[in-house]
């Protein structure tokens, strides 16, 4: 078994000049000599088109494969709220290194402090280079660039555009791609799913890559393969993220050498539309921006069937008010769910299922008019309304927490490299920046800092450094046993012919690691999950049916490609949420509360990154990457 | 509720499509149109038959990947909404429901109700950027805009490049697409500079890839499910008529 | 981009149409204007037209820009009603609900005009150049078998002009959308406007055919 010494490669230096101090360092190539490299990107969403269109300025010869048609789609797209950036426009009192503390401590302290620092840091250029582009950020009377504020801190620092920021950012990014495509700096191959890395001594040089359209199995080689394929929140078969987001091109890397960091933290959010029945097939986001104007709450009561309107205001506990007076509704995301989980268990949740919360206007409607609600929140309510058949106006929302955004990801070092020489793991994909728990309006600016400003930088020292291959490689041998590899587990997919669909297993899948490794984990609960994830397993292998070709389009296949790794990412999480014994962030085990139910962190043993290195027989070996803070304090976060 | 769908069924784009009929029974009328087709598709996979293939991904009706044809009408019969946010609430018990893909001649079926709309990329490709390169950026408030240019930006840039405006459209002219970029970068000081050259560019891409004219009919902003209006037309012609009108002072120099 | 390819594109066809339709809506306005002296009575009427005629040479000329136009009006519709044929591949799948029919119909409303045109070139101007045969001009509008004299023609007349009326009320907002009038201050003025171009002067020339054609033999 390799040992893997995680290293992040952190420059030494002063925490506010390390990166520019260290981007100066880096070696740097010629726009003609750059052209001598091929970079493969997967993936086209924030990360993925913004450092595809980066490196093609920089000279690069850059291969950008989605699954989707058109970078344009990718689920970047259905980011709602915002961007941060520490801009201070509104005087008061941002700052780097507020940005930079909000962020660490947001993500409980389980994040490396060089990388938020730097993330931090470039949170300005972001938005220079966005407003550059022509992103339509919304705008003051005066002309000037607006912001909001968002959960976990107490400054408007978030900029957006509508309830539409991600899209927006991502046309941006998108529009920038595309001015690469026309000069023929970026060729795109839309719907190709990565199905492999291939390594050439132990370097990252290729892929495999399955043509959606013709059902081809495709090899291509390039200098180094950058990995932007979002996260991992399906593996809860119910999440906010798009129906065919998925683990697999991250998990091929994992069992090709990449180590898995953090795969338990998964962030749930407070503000989801409730799940209304099971044909559901994915839940929907009510941007966390809301909780801005709405208030949180429930029927003191238990078991009240009465309209929300009729309940009297003395009889409705708004208990994110009255247990975090500071905050209020602009707690964490963490907490907030957490704390509709209890409440609901508790008996007092409402609707139909009793698993929900309201989040109500009138006090803003009241006070600061319809008209200005309309104005901030319109489309949200609008859709809101289309979902539910209720009116958002005069009724009170129903929301429930629901699986968003995986903070855990591929291992990556300061470069953003991962374990495997030459290949980078950008955005969403990897670990790096949120800890155990991501702040609001932080996954655009991360996804936007790798691509524009970071990775473009490490991934040329990194090739300045290799001597380009010039040429196509893919005839040799190490192609063509991950091609025949490939080939042959479609096959035998194809072989199953049993009589579930893959999403029925998938769903099966879902509920379990909802049940065992969702808003809150113990011990029993891991381990009974551990033991049924073999079964699922089982189920898949024996009872799955793929009908069609497999030379065709089949996105049953497809769908079967892709849970089969989430099936083995489930079993890791377990893994993982069972070798944390502490709460932290997003990752609360009911074993380690404060009596106040609040999570009980424990920095003296588990202050680490858990790196996970992939085995076959169920038995994967974890390596630690000791955090080190030496310009924050560790404290235990307190939001009242 | 019941519904009885008659589905356009083609395996490729290089052999015929038919039209297949299929019953639905006990549909719950709040899933959403997906929802029931997901319903659809499990089933014809338990019967071992090819579910029908569509585009989808998002289904909050941002992504743009779905859309097709419900008894005539992209997107179906609601106002301003996609496939994946029209629940089954809006038909009535016993109907009958056609789908059919999107129809256009740059918008080559690829399988059953899944188009080829790459042609819009290549629309895009070919102007509907700013030339700016990453970090050459200067401070983002070191230019201020109108609120009001700046949020009629937002409501041409809200497109999300479904292809429903080609499809509603007798002519599938893809003008409402082109000209909602070219009015979204056209409104910003940062997007003038490159506005004649720009629209000039788009439009010739745009009849390249084989899109019909537009004659005014207005179909396509009905069927928007962005409400994306026609005054985003008008401003493509504006913008066109002054890079006309340059080309030709520049050639008299 | 070259100035040719500019107004050979699918919108620099548009505009051209735009700017064309526009001036023969003109055209129509002094037409009708003409027209009307059939009203004041037989002398007045022909003394008009003897005086267009004494023109000579510039009428002439004149004659050629109009012919041009709608030619070039028609060349490029139909130019681009065969690229919007090709570009759509069921022919019958568009959506119906919330467009304008005019717009729908405008190659339809389109052609029969122009047959139209054909029609009253080839008998009124022709006969009003070529072939007077003695008659006054007045008599071939009001009484000769070319005229209004026949049912027929008048009937003829009457529908060709309802439906240029129809192909104007798609026309002149199609040219502010196509000149890019829509969205500017302009917008209000030039819809006012527009009615007298597809309303009123179709009804003044409509007029002509209803009064010569029938109401003047029964009253």
């Amino acid at each position: 078994m390799t040992e893997f010494n995680l290293f992040s490669k952190a420059p030494n230096g002063e925490l506010h000049t390390k990166w520019e101090e260290y981007k100066k360092r880096l070696k740097k190539l010629a726009p003609e000599d750059a052209n001598k490299y091929k970079v493969i990107v997967i993936g086209t969403g924030l990360a993925g088109a913004s450092a595809s269109a980066t490196l093609a300025e920089h000279g690069f010869n850059v291969h950008a494969f989605s699954f989707h048609e058109s970078p344009r789609r990718a689920h970047s797209i259905a980011a709602q709220g915002g961007i941060n950036a520490a801009k201070n426009y509104k005087s008061d009192g941002d700052s780097v290194m507020r940005l930079f503390y909000d962020t660490i401590k947001g993500g409980d302290f389980r994040s490396r402090e060089e990388n938020v620092y730097r993330l931090a840091e470039i949170s300005k250029n972001i938005i220079d280079q966005c407003v550059a582009q022509g992103v339509p950020f919304a705008r003051e009377y005066g002309g000037l660039l607006d912001n909001r504020s968002f959960g976990g801190v107490q400054v408007s620092r978030t900029f957006y555009a509508r309830g539409q920021t991600g899209q927006q950012l991502l046309l941006g990014a998108y529009s920038a791609l595309s001015r690469q495509m026309e000069k023929k700096k970026v060729v795109f191959y839309p719907r190709h799913d990565m199905l492999d890395v291939v390594l050439v001594d132990e370097k990252a040089k290729g892929i495999v890559t399955r043509n959606l359209v013709n059902g081809k199995i495709e090899t291509h080689s390039a200098d180094i393969v950058i990995l932007a394929t979002g996260g991992y929140s399906n593996v809860y078969y119910l999440s906010t993220n798009a129906m065919a987001s998925n683990v697999t091109a991250n998990w091929r890397a994992h069992r090709k050498g990449a180590l898995f960091a953090n795969p338990s933290f998964t962030q749930i959010h407070p503000t989801c539309i409730p799940v209304k029945n099971d044909f559901q097939s994915k839940l929907t986001l009510m941007s966390e921006s809301l909780r801005n104007d709405g208030r949180v709450w429930v029927p003191k009561k238990k078991n009240d069937q009465r309209k929300p309107t009729e309940i009297p205001e003395e009889e409705r506990d708004y208990y994110l008010e009255r247990i975090y007076p500071a905050f209020g509704n602009l707690v964490p995301r963490d907490v907030a769910s957490r704390r509709a989980k209890e409440v609901c268990d508790e008996g007092r949740g409402i609707g139909p299922t009793g698993f929900a919360v309201y989040l109500d206007f009138q006090k803003a409607i009241k006070e600061k008019g319809e008209d200005f609600i309309r104005e901030k929140y319109g489309n949200l309510f609008d859709m809101y309304q289309n979902i539910t058949n209720e009116n958002p106006y005069e009724t009170p929302m129903k929301i429930y927490p629901a699986v968003h955004y995986t903070m855990g990801g591929l291992w990556v070092d300061y470069n953003l490299m991962t374990t495997v020489k030459g290949l980078f793991s950008i955005g969403e994909s990897n670990f790096s920046d949120h800890g155990a728990n991501r702040l609001g309006a932080s996954a655009l600016m991360q996804g936007l800092a790798d691509g524009y400003f970071v990775v473009p930088h490490t991934a040329m020292d990194f090739l300045a450094k290799e001597a380009p291959l010039m040429k196509d490689i893919t005839d040799r041998p190490e192609f063509k046993e991950a091609k025949d590899k490939t080939e042959a587990e479609i096959n035998r997919l194809m072989k199953v012919e049993g009589k579930m669909a893959v999403d029925e297993v998938h769903r099966e899948l879902g509920k379990i690691v909802w049940d065992k490794i969702g808003m809150a984990r113990n011990e029993a609960g891991l381990k009974e999950a551990l033991a049924e994830i073999p079964k699922i397993k089982e189920k898949f292998w024996n009872d799955i049916s793929i009908p069609g070709s497999d030379k065709d389009v089949n996105q049953e296949l497809e769908k079967a490609l892709r849970v089969k790794d989430f099936i083995e990412l489930a079993e890791l999480m377990a893994f993982d949420a069972l070798d944390r014994n502490e709460s932290c962030g997003a990752h609360f085990r009911e074993e380690y509360q404060t009596e106040e139910n609040e999570a009980e962190r424990n920095d003296q043993d588990f202050k680490y990154v858990a790196a996970w290195d992939y085995s076959e027989n169920g038995n994967p070996e974890l390596f630690r990457e000791e955090l080190k803070y030496s310009n924050v304090k560790l404290k235990t976060r307190s939001y009242k | 509720m019941n519904v009885n769908l008659k589905i356009w069924r083609q395996r490729s784009g290089s052999t015929k499509g038919v039209l297949k009929s299929y019953r639905l029974e006990n549909i719950d009328p709040n899933i959403s149109f997906l929802e029931m087709m997901d319903i659809l598709n499990i089933k014809l996979v338990k019967e071992k038959k090819d579910p029908v293939t569509f585009d989808h991904d998002c289904r909050e009706g941002i992504c743009g990947s779905c859309g097709f044809m419900i008894n005539g009408r992209p997107h179906g019969p609601q106002k301003a909404t996609t496939v994946c946010q029209l629940h089954m609430r809006a038909f009535n018990n016993e109907d009958d429901i056609l789908l059919e893909p999107f129809r256009a001649e740059s918008f080559p079926v690829i399988k059953d109700l899944s188009v080829d709309r790459k042609a819009f990329d290549r629309i895009i490709s070919s102007g509907g950027y700013i030339s700016t390169n990453t970090g050459e950026a200067p401070e983002a408030n070191s230019i201020s805009i109108n609120k009001e240019y700046a949020d009629e930006a937002f409501l041409s840039s809200a497109c999300i490049g479904c292809g429903a405006c080609v499809a509603a459209c007798k002519n599938s002219s893809a003008m409402l697409f082109t000209s909602a970029k070219v009015s979204h970068l056209s409104l910003l000081p940062q997007g003038q500079k490159e506005g004649k050259d720009r629209v000039a560019k788009m439009v010739a891409t745009m009849d390249d890839e084989g899109f019909g004219s537009c004659t005014n009919t207005g179909a396509c902003s009905a069927e928007c499910p962005k409400e994306i209006g026609q005054v985003n037309i008008a401003r493509l012609n504006q913008e066109y008529i002054s890079s006309s009108l340059s080309s030709l002072l520049k050639k008299k120099e | 981009m070259s100035i040719i390819k500019l107004l050979t594109s699918s919108v620099g066809r548009k505009i051209l149409m735009a700017i064309t339709g526009l001036l023969l809506a003109f055209f129509m306005a002094f037409h009708l204007f003409g027209n009307l002296f059939l009203f004041v009575g037989e002398d007045a009427f022909n003394a008009y037209v003897e005086k267009l005629h004494q023109l000579g040479f510039l009428i002439r000329i004149a004659e050629f820009f109009l012919v041009l136009f709608v030619g070039s009006h028609a060349y490029s519709g139909t130019l681009l009603w065969i690229k919007n044929r090709k570009a759509k591949k069921v022919v019958s799948s568009y959506s119906k609900v919330n467009t304008s029919s005019a717009a729908r119909s405008a190659a339809f409303t389109g052609s029969i005009v122009f047959i139209f045109l054909a029609t009253h070139w080839s008998t009124f101007w022709y006969k009003f150049n070529f072939d007077l045969q003695g008659m006054s001009y007045y008599y071939v509008v009001t009484e000769s078998s070319v005229g209004f004299g026949s049912p027929a023609v008048s009937i003829f007349y009457i529908i060709a002009i309802a439906l240029l009326g129809y192909h104007l009320k798609h026309g002149i907002t199609s040219a502010g959308q196509t000149l890019g009038i829509v969205g500017t201050k302009y917008e209000k003025i030039y819809n006012n406007f527009s009615a007298i171009f597809w309303f009123w002067i179709p009804l003044g020339f409509i007029s002509i055919p209803v009064w010569f054609g029938f109401l003047v033999r029964v009253i």
